[in-house]
């Protein structure tokens, strides 16, 4: 098409220019571009952002010699890169790698050649690939092998961090703490965030996963992110007046000590499959009367994501309250589409009158087996049965399937949508389909089937498909 | 308030002019110099044609409007700015996006030549490898087979 009679236009621009274009690839891309010439191969290492990650270099099926040797190669890697480094400015600085207790000279050595380069954005992650919650942790002080050197707080020219997995951090500490604009906190006790954050007067967006007794939360962030946490419940508080942007995911418990402004958020999601996996584990069950209560207090949000379990909980309990209707004009649901989650989906398109775009987020197939066989319906003919008397009717103009397979479930909810279109007043206008991303080819078929069925019925929607 | 805005024309390489406020101007380091240094009505920019300098009015006007109007919605108008900027760079092929990142730089309008930028990354990220980016971005290589096998191996992990 346009590219291979282009000729190279890219390389007669000024290398400031060039070097401004890699340094906005991730740091691997960049390195793939010295193959490109001579050219590219004398500017790479001119990139503004450095990412050194463990996971580039040792496969997580290595075990053994073989991941040792891997880890070191990947040490000296980065060793010999920052040595090679001339005096260039570095914007961005990253080192991810599990276990680093072995090697804390190393790595600290490469963490003071990023403060020297005084970085505005800095990413120091000491996780493990196997972890999945701060329970992994908690309890464990010598899975955190890293401390925060005093070097890290001194760094005035800090606007962007993400901490995960280090032991002792102070962040009350930071010299500057009035420029940071994002923070990400990971696998760490945070009990004391109340003076930082009031001194953080410009962060934007503040992110807390898998940490554990945090405490207070109060400040000026625009979108605020909690992911599996442990809070300390009854003294836990929170007052963010300002935030726009709410993600939240774990257990639905500790939700009810929020509090947020409710006249400025715009976003919301939900997500307690954290919960579920843990509890199907467990073999807990869910206090549904806390989800009503929750949803009752639900700001009005322009965006809605809501999980597979939220979804489940509908199916089995009335609500004891008067739900009120939501204001989302986009409704995403995370969800398998298995039957026991259609009376929750019902229910809340029902309660969207507002609703413009509805996206089903398909989940992959969950490792956990579940009880399918429940329902006292037909899955087949449940959504064409009760095709009428329906609020969004008026206002839907695009269904969106992500991870689409053409699973019966997909097209049937998809099927629903497209003929509830009357003659006269449609409404609907698009359906879009992102078929998931590295089917097989037997599987691809059966998605494309799908997609050409549905393309067949439906005469006055638009069902457009894309390759994920 | 209104009418007294100061209007100044810009007269592309090939003679297409435009009208804008001096506000727009401003967004570029280069012009607002120029208007500072020499008080004239109407400047010439030799090195940008009709076709590019009407990309770049058309995004120095969008974003200037947005921070003039930001008031108590200006997150918001962040949001549809984001959206505004990506519908922008969506359609348009990487001819357009190379001499408006020329533009962009001799103008030294920081934002948009950011925004170009990115957009030239995204390509080069969406290739699956460096045989891919060549074709897509038109570069040829100048290395013999043992040089380009050399400096494979020398950054080998960022290849499988």
């Amino acid at each position: 098409m346009d590219s291979s009679a282009q000729p190279d236009r890219l390389s007669s621009l000024p290398d400031v220019v060039l070097i401004m274009i890699i340094s906005c690839l991730p740091f691997k891309d960049c390195v793939k571009t010295s193959t490109l010439s001579k050219r590219w191969k004398s500017l790479y290492r001119e990139t503004r952002a450095v990412a050194f990650k463990e996971s580039d270099f040792v496969s997580p099926s290595l075990y053994g010699d073989s991941r040792l040797y891997a880890r070191i190669a990947f040490l000296r890697y980065a060793y010999k890169w920052i040595a090679s480094s001339n005096d260039q400015p570095i914007h961005s600085f990253e080192i991810s790698m599990s276990s680093p207790e072995v090697y804390l000279e190393k790595i600290n050595s490469l963490v003071t050649f990023a403060v020297r380069k005084k970085v505005k954005k800095l990413v120091l992650d000491f996780s493990h690939p196997t972890w999945r919650s701060f329970r992994d942790v908690k309890d464990l002080p010598r899975m955190l092998g890293f401390e925060v050197p005093e070097s890290v707080y001194g760094l005035n020219t800090l606007e962007s961090l993400k901490l995960w997995a280090c032991k002792k951090f102070e962040p009350w500490r930071f010299v500057n703490q009035g420029i940071f604009k994002n923070l990400s906190l990971g696998y760490m006790r945070l009990p004391n965030l109340e003076s930082f954050l009031r001194a953080a007067s410009k962060l934007e967006s503040f992110s807390i996963n898998r940490c554990w007794d945090v405490m207070k939360i109060a400040g000026n962030m625009r979108e605020l992110v909690i992911e599996d946490c442990s809070l300390f419940s009854v003294q836990c508080s929170f007052y963010m007046p300002r935030v726009e942007i709410f993600k939240y995911s774990g257990d639905a418990f500790y939700l009810q000590f929020l509090n947020i402004d409710r006249n400025n958020v715009k976003e919301v999601h939900l997500d307690f499959g954290v919960y579920d996996e843990y509890n199907q584990l467990m073999g807990t069950t869910f206090p549904p009367g806390l989800i009503c209560q929750l949803l009752n207090v639900l700001p009005p949000t322009r965006t809605l994501v809501v999980c597979q379990y939220l979804l489940q909980v509908f199916q089995s309990f009335e609500c004891p309250f008067v739900f009120p209707p939501v204001k989302t004009q986009h409704l995403i649901l995370k969800t398998r589409l298995y039957p026991k989650e259609f009376n929750g989906i019902r229910f809340l398109l029902n309660n969207c009158p507002d609703l413009e775009t509805l996206t089903f987020d398909m989940l992959p197939p969950s490792s956990i087996v579940i009880d399918l066989l429940d329902p006292d319906f037909d899955p087949q003919t449940y959504w064409v049965q009760n095709i009428t008397d329906n609020n969004w009717r008026k206002t839907l103009k695009a269904v969106v399937v992500r991870n689409f397979i053409g699973g019966p479930n997909e097209l049937n909810m998809v099927k629903y949508f497209i003929l509830s279109q009357c003659e006269g007043e449609i409404v609907l206008e698009n359906v879009e389909l992102y078929v998931s991303y590295g089917l097989e080819e037997s599987q691809k078929t059966v998605a494309y089937a799908g997609v050409e069925m549905l393309q067949r019925i439906s005469k006055h929607v638009q069902v457009l498909v894309h390759n994920s | 308030m209104e009418n007294e805005k100061k209007m100044i024309t810009l007269k592309s390489s090939d003679d297409v002019t435009f009208e804008v406020e001096e506000a727009v101007v401003l967004e570029s380091q280069f012009l607002s110099h120029l208007v500072q240094d020499c008080p004239a009505p109407e400047h010439k920019i030799k090195e940008v044609t009709g076709k590019i300098l009407s990309k770049v009015v058309e995004y120095c006007e969008k974003h200037v409007v947005v921070v003039v109007d930001g008031g108590d919605s200006s997150s918001s108008s962040g949001d549809d700015l984001k959206k505004w900027d990506d519908k922008f760079i969506k359609e348009m092929d990487l001819s357009t996006v190379y001499d408006l990142i020329a533009a962009a730089n001799y103008l030294n309008i920081q934002a948009l030549l950011d925004l170009m930028c990115q957009r030239v990354a995204d390509v080069i990220t969406a290739c699956k490898d460096h045989k891919e980016i060549r074709e897509t971005l038109g570069i040829v290589s100048d290395y013999t087979a043992e040089e380009e096998a050399e400096v494979l191996k020398e950054n080998e992990w960022a290849f499988d």
